[in-house]
């Protein structure tokens, strides 16, 4: 529900994204992104579509983004749902990209800073991130290390199961 | 429908058609916060904020937003250049909306008058130039300079078709709008306006100076507030702090912490202002501020333990099985190091997926 008391800087902040996302498009159509409904300005959902020349393509993605009331100040966090079969996604469906972390704390200890959430990033930029995550996972800072582990030694077989299931997606 | 905040409905413009304008417009806004710039202001490396922006970033990190160099909340400087040009861009803004929408009404006119006079140089091209007897031609031209009258600022002329008396900067506009004197006091009207409106850019009120509103205090007189070591400082002295501020002083040590800290954000900020805000101003602010964080804050515990563990009991369940299914074998064989890490099959993870 949207309170009388919801950050007004950061509202402002969501609807000038959302309306520049409106008005100009993703580059190359990659995806979509806006607020669920109405009444919540802070959740919004976003569509991916499975990059060119990875097992992700024909793909679409679906996520959940969830914006806290101090935005743009701290990140917003980013949850696949259903979640995704990739090195950087935890298995409920949360994303692991520097992008979204916030400077304060690094929970993987090696990301540089220069990758991190500041104030000026933005759903599109992020989004962009996301997707070139998909084209090539980083293998520092997994998420799912069982996938990690295939993805390194037997990519064969991780080509197959995340094509697998972009089929078993889209025939539900 | 979503009621929206006042402050956002008249802080959200409508855009420029032409794209220049609009890249104009937008880069008079900041990055972190995509309203034009409050108190604009910059730090070493030159990329400009709001005050309040740059000093809540800055309180997270050290760094510019932009570039991520160093940066220091004592090293902040205010650009004062820009926010006049931003004054001087809010007061031509409407001015400038209203002209493109006149320009490209006119853009839509024109395309039928230039069809229209190719019309009139046949008709008397088929009547022949040299079929005139000279002295004819003459005695119009002279006629026509007599014709044309000074009246105002606008040169009057005689309208080839009605042989009317017609202003001629709209001497176009009144043959399209066949010749009628009705349409052209319009026409005089709207470019009139326009006209009023480009001196307002560029002419008189252009140099009316931005006076300070009601309620605001005159520059210059403030001073702004150190930061507390609040990690250090006891309820004590943070109480004695807020006091000496006016605030209010209830609420957990973690309150008034944050309370202090956003006031002094809100205060220095408004010091940096060009017309700075009355204290009392201010001060709603930080009580409006505190009241959205208070709101935000109290939504997330709502997340119920119990309803979690309801709502997950198979996500739980499949997991303490996952690992009852392994027990047997590291029990077995003496447990290393490597197979703590052992992934399960990759058919289990994409049932753990689905």
């Amino acid at each position: 529900m949207l309170s009388r008391n919801t950050n007004a800087t950061a509202l402002r902040r969501l609807m000038t994204e959302y309306k520049q996302l409106t008005a100009n498009g993703s580059p190359d159509d990659m995806f979509t992104a806006g607020p669920i409904s109405e009444s919540d300005f802070f959740t919004w959902e976003a569509l991916i579509s499975g990059p060119k020349d990875t097992p992700f393509e024909g793909g679409v993605f679906a996520a959940k983004l969830t914006f806290p009331s101090d935005y743009p100040l701290s990140p917003f966090k980013m949850r696949f749902d259903p979640p995704l079969f990739h090195p950087n996604v935890y298995a409920d469906g949360n994303v692991c990209i520097s992008i979204l972390h916030a400077p304060g704390d690094d929970p993987t200890m090696y990301e540089s800073a220069s990758e991190r959430w500041s104030p000026v990033q933005s759903v599109e930029k992020v989004l962009l991130s996301v997707i070139s995550m998909l084209a090539e996972p980083n293998l520092e800072s997994g998420a799912n290390i069982d996938c990690c582990k295939l993805y390194r030694d037997n990519r064969e077989e991780y080509n197959r199961i995340v094509k697998a299931s972009i089929r078993e997606q889209l025939e539900l | 429908m979503v009621d929206l905040p006042r402050n956002i409905q008249d802080t959200d413009p409508e855009d420029f058609a032409n794209e220049l304008l609009r890249k104009v417009d937008n880069s008079l806004k900041c990055p972190i916060c995509k309203a034009y710039f409050d108190a604009a202001m910059y730090s070493d490396c030159g990329h400009t904020f709001c005050a309040v922006c740059l000093r809540e970033s800055l309180s997270v990190k050290q760094e510019c937003p932009i570039c991520r160099k160093p940066a220091k909340e004592l090293s902040m400087k205010k650009n004062i250049m820009l926010e006049d040009t931003l004054i001087l861009w809010q007061q031509a803004r409407d001015t400038l909306l209203t002209l493109e929408r006149l320009e490209a009404a006119k853009a839509s006119k024109k395309r039928k008058r230039s069809a229209s006079i190719q019309s009139i140089e046949s008709d008397s091209n088929e009547a022949g130039p040299s079929s005139r007897p000279a002295s004819t031609t003459v005695k119009k031209m002279k006629k026509r300079a007599e014709s044309t009258q000074k009246t105002g600022d606008s040169t009057m002329t005689e309208c080839p078709m009605c042989q009317n008396l017609v202003v001629e900067a709209i001497i176009n506009q009144h043959i399209d709008g066949g010749c009628n004197p009705e349409n052209d006091k319009k026409i005089t009207r709207d470019s009139q306006r326009a006209k009023d409106q480009w001196s307002s850019v560029f002419g008189k009120s252009a140099k009316r100076k931005a006076t300070p509103v009601k309620g605001e205090t005159e520059p210059g007189t403030l001073e702004k507030l150190p930061r507390g070591s609040y990690d250090i400082l006891k309820d004590k002295d943070l109480r004695r702090m807020l006091k000496e501020e006016g605030l209010p002083t209830d609420g957990e040590t973690e309150a008034m912490k944050s309370r202090h800290k956003q006031w002094v954000i809100f205060w220095n900020s408004n010091v940096d202002r060009k017309f700075p805000k009355s204290r009392e101003t201010v001060k709603e602010e930080l009580k409006k501020w505190e009241r959205e964080m208070a709101s935000s804050r109290r939504k997330r515990p709502q997340v119920n333990a119990v309803e979690h563990l309801k709502h997950h009991k198979t996500d739980f369940d499949k997991l303490v099985q996952n690992v009852r299914s392994r027990k047997p074998k590291s029990s077995a064989a003496a447990p290393s190091p490597n197979e703590v890490a052992e992934p399960v099959a990759p058919p289990d993870v994409m049932s753990i997926d689905d």
